[in-house]
């Protein structure tokens, strides 16, 4: 990463923190907890990204069979892993004080879950796949789990669920939504965390770029 | 590499163990996608157009690409159908190679030559233009041996192009034009070449089917095998009902508990069941590699997912059949004809959308280091949408509620079937593209 980049990036982390710690005003009822809400939120949508990153690179590796695109799948794919992890972690930190109990089968925790699953095993296919066919089995199943994801998310909505709705409508009909002070917040951190996740996203797959260059060079030095 | 391959012109490719002659005859029999250079067939791009191409192609193997489950007669019939041969031409083959005697013998109880006899028939069903052979003189005797050499003089004869790989050059001597030697990943001309003949006009006898054609032949392919095994069946039906008390005992044998997760219940013991059938119904396809032979024909690969997972279909249903009688009593569920018609649609649509990303899935994991283990990963965590929404509908006409009230659910189960239905249907092709 260049310079200039880093430095952006440590930029838009602190400008992160401060909208989510300082500027955000303070929320009546959960008091300083709400705080986590815009990481946690954050995090979900940089993880959105990177499986559809993941989605876009698999029907790109299939169409043009470049290892670039199979790597850059992979990379988002580990990445977006990552962050789902910390979303259910960040969740968990907030529904112990508020719920009472660290889990509940409530639908956005239980798709998040879900998804994770979903996604470990495209990870656990990438690791067991012979080389050649690794990157195609690769595409394909990133391809089906994304399409995939609006099945799961859909499905869990038939199940009932407690979770705060932050856009839409709150049970009673009336429209819930944000004070503008924390729609910023939420905007700073959310575009911090797509920051991040680029920059992570672009190292691993320099990594699995130099790994596969590496391999290259010794099959042809022992053959 | 360099290789050019006229009409009447027969090939043979030498060289040791692992020198890549098989790779070769797999690249051209379109069944191995290669890494670069350019190979046209016929005059056309095998990628652009493979049905063209594979329909004047005739293949064996190493292995028989025999199915072993089905009869002699059984196997070229499937295989006429799938090049669009007519019956004649079938009959004709059985009568010339001598298998007249043996056309009713399961093919998997045939002794190693016969099979070969039997395979070699097969690739000569549609009078390929291009015939690939992999050493098809092992493990004849002596007359099958004369029975191949004329059958190839007369191909050659006919215009037919050859390509054979062997170990031993004098076995093709007086046959093939040219000996090629496959060294370090190049081809080495090695004996005297002498001039093939004025090539006449290309052969081919062979049409490339519909797709209603081919897949019902492969239904039917795989309805014959399991009528006469009926291992899949058996072992998804014992599966069920292991699983089904299983998971009874699991939530403690207390009647109502046992009730109100009864749903739930029945679904994880569809999936268990279907698991094992998608598992199996691959290693059909894997034994002698017949599957091989079904990709190398000139067949839709939607007609081959669609026919597998039609077949995975039947016997999920069979066994949901056979184990509801055993889920109602052990369950203490209340199944009267109208509930019963309800369930029947859940399951009926529930056990339908999981069967094409269920195949699609487990030719994906049956090609990793893990196997059929892998397949649990894949498809499990993919199909939790269709099992919310099967175990949803399912609690819903248990409680005597009327289909229509489960119509959210079995959206959800009807948008996951065509989604991902579809999805699998379009990415099938680039799973078996180096075979199955």
């Amino acid at each position: 990463m260049r310079r200039l980049e880093v430095g952006a990036l440590v930029v838009a982390l602190f400008l992160a923190w401060y909208g989510s710690f300082l500027y955000a005003p303070t929320e009546r009822i959960m008091g300083h907890l709400q705080r986590i809400f815009y990481v946690h939120l954050s995090l979900w949508g940089a993880a959105l990204l990177a499986f559809f990153v993941t989605f876009g690179a698999g029907i790109q590796y299939l169409r043009a069979r470049e290892a670039y695109w199979d790597e850059l799948a992979g990379a988002s794919a580990e990445i977006g892993v990552l962050f789902n992890g910390l979303v259910l972690l960040t969740g968990a930190v907030w529904a112990k004080p508020t719920w009472g109990v660290w889990w509940t089968w409530e639908p956005q925790l239980t798709s998040t879950l879900l998804t994770q699953l979903v996604y470990l095993g495209y990870l656990v296919l990438r690791a067991v796949s012979e080389a050649d066919r690794a990157r195609r089995f690769a595409a394909v199943v990133g391809i089906l789990a994304f399409l995939n994801l609006p099945l799961v998310f859909l499905s869990v909505r038939l199940l009932r669920g407690v979770h705060p709705v932050v856009f839409g409508q709150d049970p009673a009909g009336r429209p819930t939504g944000l004070e503008p002070a924390m729609v910023h917040a939420l905007a700073m951190t959310l575009f911090a965390f797509v920051l991040l996740y680029s920059a992570l996203v672009r190292l691993r797959l320099r990594v699995g770029l130099l790994d596969g260059a590496a391999r290259r060079l010794r099959i042809e030095l022992s053959g | 590499m360099d290789l050019e391959v006229h009409p009447g012109e027969a090939v043979a490719v030498v060289g040791p163990n692992g020198a890549g002659k098989t790779t070769l005859l797999r690249i051209l029999g379109t069944l191995l996608r290669p890494d670069g250079g350019r190979l046209r067939l016929f005059g056309l791009d095998p990628w652009h157009a493979p049905q063209a191409v594979r329909v004047r192609l005739g293949m064996t193997g190493h292995e028989s690409f025999l199915y072993g489950g089905l009869t002699v007669e059984e196997n070229l019939r499937l295989f006429a159908v799938l090049y669009g041969v007519a019956p004649e031409r079938m009959e004709e083959l059985i009568r010339d190679s001598g298998l007249g005697p043996r056309r009713g013998e399961i093919v998997r109880n045939l002794s190693r030559g016969w099979q070969q006899r039997v395979s070699l028939v097969r690739a000569l069903l549609p009078r390929p233009a291009l015939l690939l052979l992999d050493e098809p003189f092992t493990g004849l005797d002596a007359e099958g041996s004369d029975w191949l050499r004329t059958t190839l003089l007369r191909h050659l004869a006919s215009g037919g192009a050859l390509v054979l790989t062997t170990h031993r050059p004098q076995e093709v001597a007086g046959l093939c034009h040219r000996i090629l030697s496959l060294q370090d990943g190049r081809l080495v001309p090695e004996a005297g070449s002498s001039c093939p003949p004025a090539a006449p006009a290309l052969l081919g006898g062979g049409r490339v089917p519909g797709f209603w054609t081919s897949y019902r032949a492969l239904v039917m392919k795989d309805l014959r095998i399991e009528s006469r095994a009926r291992e899949i069946v058996l072992s998804m039906g014992t599966m069920a009902l292991v699983a089904l008390v299983l998971f009874s005992v699991a939530v403690g044998l207390d009647p109502t508990v046992v009730a109100s997760a009864g749903p739930g219940i029945l679904w994880t013991t569809i999936t268990f069941t279907a698991l094992l059938g998608l598992g199996r119904a691959y290693e059909l396809e894997q034994e002698q590699r017949a599957g091989w032979a079904v990709l190398a024909a000139p067949v839709d690969r939607a007609a081959i997912l669609c026919a597998k997972a039609t077949s995975t279909f039947l016997w999920m249903l069979l066994v949901e059949v056979l184990s509801l009688g055993v889920f109602a009593v052990l369950l203490n569920v209340d199944l009267s004809p109208p509930r019963m018609a309800s369930l029947g649609v859940v399951l009926l649509l529930g056990s339908a959308a999981l069967g094409l990303p269920g195949t699609l899935l487990s030719v994906v994991a049956a090609n990793t280091r893990l196997r059929q283990l892998m397949l649990p990963l894949l498809l499990v965590p993919l199909a939790l949408p269709l099992l919310i929404g099967s175990v949803g509908a399912t609690a819903k006409v248990l409680q005597g509620l009327p289909l229509g009230a489960a119509g959210p659910e079995l959206r959800l189960v009807a948008a996951f079937a065509i989604i991902l239905g579809a999805a699998s249907l379009m990415l099938f092709e680039a799973v078996v593209e180096d075979g199955p």
